[in-house]
């Protein structure tokens, strides 16, 4: 059976190539990573149940694998996201938690423990999160409740893509 | 060092494999006596026979006998003439069946048992002479007698006929006198020779053999001419015979061969021409065997074997999806292989064929971390053909390794590591 198999090597490889490149486009699928990147609060954020939550800039690390969302939340003191938050026991970063993408909606829902005090007690109080994918899927906006506190409004903007991210962007120093 | 040592374990597998494929059908004809040189194709030519019988003049009287025409031997030999001017055709004359291809023994047998009939015949020992005479005729049929030596044959339907009528079996006296004209059609009688009778019975035969025959009646039993073929060392044969009907005079031309489909020997063509005169009847003739010729299969328009290379190096480029996996959604994987095999014989070769393949991310990025496998396989091969495809079969050993698999969907452990304190160890599944 080499007669014909040697006859058209060029066609063949391009044939198989053809059948790989459609099998990845099927199983594979760009909106499963939509989200992942860097997002930056576009106004300073205050959580008055929270002590020293007072004018903090957020910023959102966030990892979207398909229906899951891991990251973090980076807080800084100044809207140029360089200094860390002034207040004592106030730490620098929290690990968002049970981070769901609901893609039919394009609504995103996490919690994240309280920033203060610093390290976390045990029975930390949380804060729940939910944005609304926006504006070309380049804002984030939604609402931070804590628990027993009333919603703040705040709009996150992308500020790096998933390429764009270094590593250090997923460290975390919790003091 | 963050995290624990990366964990390796080959995994061999050693797999007695075989694969079993079907190729395209190849069409092979068979060539006897195919010289590598100059391979040419073998086709009896039998002798021509002319059956424009004139039952009005079976029986002469007179000092000679009359002269009996010679135009159908002419047209086989015209079709010989035009057979041998095709340099991958080598001509067989069935004259050569008793003389050269044979041996000179051919017919001795069949002519004692002539000789021994015709005296029990005229002892009025009709029964033993039947018993002779049919022994006879199946020595000579079996022995192609009725090609090589027709006037024998014809001697021993004569007599079987005329033994039958002296036993009052008239029928088969009939067929016995029609078989005698179909070895040999123009055969005459001196007038009075034989009982009134005799000659009434010998004159109806030829007239109902005129009637009634047919064009394959030169081929007889498809199974003998099949034997024929196959005892001439031959791959066809070319019959020309002359009939009368009341439209004219005909040529007609046959061929028997293997037929493509499978093999079976079969009239493959045949022509059926009006005969105006000689001329014209040889240029038909001719024109019969250019035709045939044009699509026949001669050695140079056969598929030749390619002879296979010693070598064969291949790649491969290769695709799997797994149809079991723990992630929940399916991962791609593609490779590349290259094989070498070794010709050792044309249906048996020694191989070898690695191949690497490594995984892609799946839909959500549940594989924790990258697939790998490498496989050798050794083995060797053995193949068969048959004109409906080709069977391979390809035993060897298989060896395999496989790099660790680890697959979470805690989302933490994709996006910090898996070496994280972030990401638990019971989130992870290996295999």
């Amino acid at each position: 059976m080499m007669g014909n198999d040697q006859a058209r090597p060029g066609a063949r490889a391009g044939l198989y190539g053809a059948l790989l490149a459609l099998v990845l486009a099927i199983t594979a699928c760009s909106d499963t990573h939509l989200l992942s990147g860097t997002y930056r609060s576009v106004e300073p954020v205050t959580l008055a149940q929270i002590p020293g939550f007072t004018d903090v800039s957020v910023e959102l690390v966030i990892g979207h694998y398909g229906p899951d969302v891991a990251g973090l939340l980076k807080y800084f003191g100044n809207t140029d996201f360089n200094i860390p938050p002034s207040a004592d026991s106030f730490c620098r970063c929290s690990v968002l938690e049970t981070g769901v993408w609901a893609g039919s909606r394009d609504t995103l829902t996490f919690a994240f423990p309280s920033p203060s005090p610093c390290p976390h007690p045990e029975d930390v109080a949380k804060v729940s999160v939910s944005l609304l994918l926006t504006d070309s899927d380049e804002t984030l906006a939604g609402t931070l409740t804590p628990v027993q506190g009333d919603s703040v409004s705040v709009t996150f903007v992308r500020h790096k893509t998933e390429n764009e991210m270094v590593p250090e962007d997923k460290e975390c120093e919790a003091e | 060092m963050r995290g624990r040592v990366k964990r390796i374990a080959a995994k061999v597998a050693v797999l007695v494999w075989a694969v079993i494929a079907v190729g395209l059908p190849r069409l092979a004809v068979a060539t006897p006596d195919e010289s590598p040189a100059f391979p040419q194709r073998r086709v009896l030519v039998l002798t021509g026979m002319d059956y424009r019988i004139r039952t009005d003049a079976l029986f002469w009287s007179g000092e000679t006998a009359p002269i009996p025409s010679h135009l159908a031997e002419a047209l086989a030999a015209a079709a010989i003439r035009s057979l041998e001017a095709e340099p991958e055709i080598r001509v067989v004359q069935d004259e050569r069946l008793g003389s050269r291809e044979g041996g000179s023994q051919r017919g001795i047998v069949a002519r004692g048992f002539l000789h021994l009939g015709i005296e029990l015949y005229r002892n009025l020992r009709l029964q033993d002479a039947i018993v002779s005479l049919e022994k006879g005729i199946d020595t000579g049929l079996a022995e192609f007698a009725d090609l090589s030596e027709p006037t024998l044959m014809s001697d021993l339907y004569l007599y079987q006929g005329l033994t039958y009528l002296e036993q009052s079996s008239p029928a088969l006296a009939h067929v016995a006198f029609k078989n005698m004209f179909a070895v040999t059609p123009l055969r005459q009688f001196r007038k009075g020779y034989f009982p009134n009778d005799a000659e009434k019975a010998i004159e109806a035969a030829a007239v109902d053999f005129h009637k009634t025959r047919t064009a394959m009646t030169v081929f007889g039993a498809l199974e003998r001419s099949t034997a024929l073929l196959k005892s001439m060392k031959v791959s066809a044969v070319l019959a020309i015979s002359l009939s009368a009907s009341p439209e004219g005079v005909r040529d007609e031309m046959r061929v028997l061969e293997p037929s493509n489909q499978g093999g079976e020997f079969a009239v493959t063509f045949a022509s059926t021409v009006p005969m105006k005169d000689a001329v014209s009847a040889v240029e038909s003739v001719s024109r019969g065997v250019s035709a045939w010729l044009a699509c026949a299969a001669l050695p140079s328009k056969e598929l030749q074997k390619d002879a296979p290379p010693h070598f064969l190096l291949d790649t491969t480029a290769a695709h799997a999806i797994y149809v079991r996996y723990p992630m929940r959604k399916p991962f791609n994987n593609a490779g590349l292989g290259v094989g070498l095999t070794y010709h050792i014989r044309d249906n048996f070769d020694a191989f070898g064929r690695a191949g690497v393949m490594t995984s892609f991310s799946d839909q959500y990025g549940d594989l924790a971390e990258g697939f790998t496998s490498l496989r050798l396989v050794l083995g060797v091969g053995y193949s068969a053909r048959w004109s409906w495809g080709n069977v391979f079969l390809h035993p060897g050993l298989e060896f395999q390794y496989l790099s660790d698999f680890a697959s979470t969907s805690d989302a933490a452990c994709k996006f910090f590591g898996l070496e994280s304190e972030h990401c638990a160890t019971s989130k992870i599944e290996r295999l």
